[in-house]
């Protein structure tokens, strides 16, 4: 098996991905809008909310996999449900920081307990079970199987998390995004490039990643 | 032989009383600790008091979903009871009962002291909040069942159960306290009815998905 | 005749192929023993039939209604007494459990002086004895027994054997593992070996 990017499609998305980023950062910088009374911090929205939908997705599809792996068994769907988990865990991660970075300076308080960050602090905690549970396995076989219900949980869970911590401190303010359509226009345009760009950056990210997982057994199994 | 199950998992329990017995003084020593942790006014403690009674839940049920699991690995008495004519789901809800019924029975024996200690009234319309404690139990032990099953044969499944269980708990939590102080303070329920829709949402989804799910994390 | 059919069964540790293929058929009254190196799969296989460990691939047709598994470790539980672990047991496959033949079945394994107390305070030995009080309480169609001679003293493993000669005498269907080979030939009718993860018949000379 040859190296990922040694295969010409895979280094041709590489770059095209690469100038996607370049150039949805220069959008951002220079094409968007300055939303009045937030100026230059209102700009990592379009970083945080497509990180937030990568995150979400990447979740999404370790459900599925998990769903996939319990009725077919087969080591392929471990593999992706596991380059998933890792990979929407550092988006959702990515989440975390770049709230409390826009939050300081337009709320005065860096953490403020929001629905939906809130919900994303929860799956990343449950996240760091998952991988916890995994690596305390007793072989990597079972950690499979393991890791696949729990995938499956913790999404089923997300609706319920989301619901409670709504009501739990409705006093709290929405996601301005939820505002944006009072926003100057021309806003929506280049957030939806950047979700576009985010989603295509993680696809090669995960493709990526399942590659080398695949590689990582093959060599578990000759005893290299 | 759901019956069977559940008397099967009550006797070992009633030979042993090693659940019993740690769970109820666990609880105790939860009410003293909040006593000196907290100043002792008693409004303060009528404010806080639906939340520290799930916390003490909580930390208490855990104990319990240690013990249960861990005498079926002691003699490897899992293998023979899967090796049985037995249907999984049917070991699940054996578990999830039978631990519900243990936690149920500590809660309204720690209350006492509880209400004691803290010097908490509770108010007249006590079928209601009973109504709570059932619904929040079983939510708690539905999914912790199930989590407890699944770490059993992993390497630090004592520590491994808490840390994934209370996020994905954080529904029932809020809905239990948030439910619990409403009541307190004496709302209609029609006020707060939304919780109760949380917990009875969340006993049906996981209660199904364990069902389900068990027979896959049960095989070695 | 039915018979439990194995095919191309393959279970793999850590990536590592345990059972590689394995595949084999048992008819009625067949009495077979099932030999091999230590680790080389002989629990695996008798957990991956009783459906405790999930095999990778493979499949197996079991049209027996009842197995019975009685593996390595003494599979009851260490809080409860000998007469309260079989009284389970009787439940879960569905019997009744009538006390008088509960005592009567432990008296006959030598365990009458010790029903009443916790299974965790008794010996290797006697747990031994209480796995053949199982087998013989319980009305198994097919039964799967991993080491039925461990831990046992002289007594106890003529004891074992008796009962080996009366489930061979009714025509039993039964699997076990042996490390003896002369005791496996005297047992069973049929020899199976597990090498380098697949599975060989021995001639019986």
């Amino acid at each position: 098996m040859q190296p990922f990017f040694s295969d010409r499609k895979n280094f041709a998305w590489l770059i095209a991905v690469m100038a996607l980023m370049a150039l949805n950062l220069v959008s951002i910088i220079y094409r968007t809008p300055m939303v009045p009374e937030q100026e230059w911090a209102q700009k990592i929205f379009y970083l945080h909310v497509p990180s937030a939908w990568t995150g979400f997705l990447s979740y999404f599809i370790v459900m599925v996999a998990g769903i996939m792996f319990l009725s077919k068994k087969d080591q392929k769907w471990d593999r992706v449900g596991l380059a998933a988990a890792e990979i929407g865990t550092l988006f959702i991660a990515l989440v975390l920081i770049t709230g409390p970075v826009w939050a300081k300076p337009i709320w005065g308080r860096a953490w403020i307990w929001e629905p939906r960050l809130t919900t994303t602090l929860v799956l990343f905690l449950i996240y760091i079970g998952y991988f916890m549970m995994r690596s305390f396995s007793e072989y990597p076989e079972r950690a499979a199987r393991t890791a696949a219900v729990l995938g499956i949980i913790a999404f089923a869970d997300v609706p319920l998390i989301f619901l409670s911590v709504k009501f739990w401190s409705p006093e709290i303010q929405s996601h301005p995004q939820v505002e944006m359509a009072s926003q100057p226009p021309g806003i929506l345009l280049p957030f939806l490039f950047s979700l576009f760009c985010f989603t295509i950056l993680y696809f090669l990210m995960l493709r990526y990643r399942i590659h080398v997982l695949k590689l990582h057994d093959r060599k578990d199994r000759n005893g290299i | 032989m759901l019956g069977f199950l559940i008397k099967k998992e009550l006797l070992i329990e009633l030979r042993a009383k090693e659940s019993f017995i740690t769970m109820a003084s666990f609880s105790v020593v939860m009410i003293v600790t909040f006593a000196f942790t907290f100043t002792t006014t008693s409004g303060r403690f009528m404010e806080m008091a639906s939340g520290l009674f799930w916390m003490m839940a909580l930390f208490t049920s855990v104990l319990g979903l240690q013990r249960s699991y861990s005498y079926e690995s002691e003699f490897d008495a899992f293998s023979a009871l899967l090796s049985s004519p037995v249907d999984r789901g049917q070991i699940f809800l054996a578990k999830w009962f039978s631990g519900f019924i243990l936690l149920t029975l500590i809660e309204f024996i720690a209350l006492v002291p509880f209400l004691l200690f803290l010097r908490i009234q509770i108010p007249e319309n006590f079928i209601q909040g009973i109504g709570i404690i059932l619904l929040g139990n079983s939510a708690m032990m539905c999914l912790g069942s199930f989590l407890s099953g699944m770490a059993m044969r992993s390497r630090l499944s004592n520590v491994l159960v808490p840390i994934i269980l209370f996020p994905l708990l954080c529904p029932v939590i809020i809905a239990s306290v948030k439910s619990t102080g409403s009541w307190m303070r004496g709302f209609p329920l029609t006020d707060w009815d939304t919780w109760v829709y949380v917990l009875v949402s969340f006993i049906v989804i996981f209660g199904l998905l364990g069902y389900a799910l068990f027979e896959h994390i049960t095989e070695e | 005749m039915i018979s439990l059919e194995v095919t191309d069964v393959k279970k793999s540790f850590f990536r590592k192929p345990v059972l590689d293929g394995v595949s084999f058929e048992i008819k009625e009254r067949d009495a077979v023993s099932l030999a091999g190196a230590n680790g080389s799969g002989k629990t695996t296989l008798l957990k991956i039939l009783s459906g405790i460990t999930s095999k990778d691939s493979g499949e197996i047709h079991n049209p027996f209604q009842k197995l019975l598994y009685l593996g390595h470790a003494p599979g009851v539980y260490a809080g409860l007494s000998p007469i309260e672990n079989m009284r389970l047991k009787c439940n879960l496959y569905g019997q009744s459990s009538d006390e008088h033949l509960l005592v009567e079945t432990l008296s006959d394994v030598g365990l009458e002086n010790h029903k009443k107390k916790p299974c965790r305070v008794l010996s290797q030995g006697m747990l031994q004895r209480l796995k053949f009080a199982t087998a013989s309480l319980i009305r198994w169609d097919i039964l799967l027994f991993d080491e039925p001679f461990a831990a046992l003293d002289e007594d106890g493993k003529s004891l074992a054997e008796s009962f080996f000669r009366s489930w061979n005498e009714s025509g039993k269907t039964l699997l076990f593992t042996d490390h003896d080979s002369e005791r496996s030939l005297d047992l069973a009718s049929r020899q199976l070996a597990i090498e380098d993860g697949g599975l060989k018949e021995r001639e019986l000379s």
